[in-house]
């Protein structure tokens, strides 16, 4: 049977679904009878997802940045779409 | 079952729409450039400002990455993600600039986030229970802030290393084997380095209720 502390430290193991056969049961077993390791287990889930959402939230400075440069990179995103628009077959094979 | 071949039938679509960029901007189209760097260029600035130290610096390697995109993007193969491809070359780039400055880049477990020890006793329980968290969404206003706002703070917050790895596994979704292959080190520690840095956020969350 895991202690608490082995669930906790395979828990993110969990999570990525890593774990397999043994271990995978052992945690199940534990997480059935054991009510705080269960809610970590909540916890770091709903962590998780938070980070993951932060990540995808739309960056509105830089969506506001890319379609009006403004003062501060105006040279280096028309550069890079110059680049990106006036490349001939010519250069790319240099 | 039905899981893996929906995540199977989502990287096919993925695969299918990187190789449409790709195309795009191999014949100079604009609208493929614009949206590429949309979706990849805050994660950049965060991860090479978390290599060089700057932030200043890390504009100037993020914009040296995307130009080495667009003038080596005939050179990309389709073996790894184009996400993968980008970040390595971004990494190469702001280790490139960190050696140049005569320091040195580790992406190495830094020992950091060891943070839950004392909360079990000597037989390996908890010596009080964790709570059950009520549904916590992006949105919700927690201490009088958006708690989107409090996780990027403390996302912010972590050592660099583990940030990264939060970054690459969880925010871009990249493979255990992927992230260790752009920072150059072993999937075991990027297996560590992902757990502290939950757990380090974790205990942030669990401080604001």
């Amino acid at each position: 049977m895991l202690t608490c502390k082995e669930v906790v430290e395979r828990a993110s193991g969990l999570i990525d679904g890593e774990l397999s056969g043994w271990e995978l049961w052992k945690m199940r077993l534990h997480l059935f009878l054991c009510r705080g390791c269960s809610h970590f287990v909540g916890q770091l889930r709903q962590t998780n997802q938070l980070a993951a959402d932060c990540g995808a939230r739309p960056d509105e400075q830089e969506r506001s940045a890319f379609d009006d440069p403004g003062p501060q990179h105006p040279d280096f995103l028309s550069r890079l779409h110059t680049k990106a628009a006036d490349r001939r077959p010519d250069e790319r094979k240099a | 079952m039905a899981n893996r071949r929906r995540l199977d039938g989502d990287q096919q679509e993925q695969r299918r729409s990187e190789a449409q960029i790709v195309r795009q901007l191999r014949a100079g189209s604009k609208e493929a450039f614009t949206q590429l760097y949309r979706q990849h260029n805050t994660t950049m600035l965060r991860i090479a400002t978390g290599i060089v130290g700057s932030e200043a610096a890390g504009e100037e390697t993020t914009h040296d990455a995307w130009i080495a995109v667009l003038n080596n993007i005939d050179r990309f193969e389709g073996r790894s993600g184009l996400a993968h491809w980008i970040y390595v070359i971004l990494t190469n780039k702001a280790r490139s600039r960190v050696e140049r400055d005569g320091r040195a880049v580790s992406f190495e477990d830094d020992g950091t986030g060891e943070g839950l020890a004392a909360a079990f006793d000597g037989r390996g329980r908890w010596k009080a229970m964790p709570e059950l968290w009520e549904e916590r969404t992006p949105e919700r206003i927690v201490a009088g802030r958006r708690l989107a706002d409090h996780v990027a703070e403390a996302i912010d917050a972590l050592p660099p290393a583990q940030r990264m790895v939060l970054i690459l596994r969880v925010q871009q979704g990249l493979s255990s084997s992927d992230t260790a292959a752009i920072l150059e080190t072993s999937e075991a520690n990027v297996r560590v380095m992902l757990h502290r840095a939950r757990l380090a956020l974790r205990q942030h969350l669990e401080r604001l209720t």
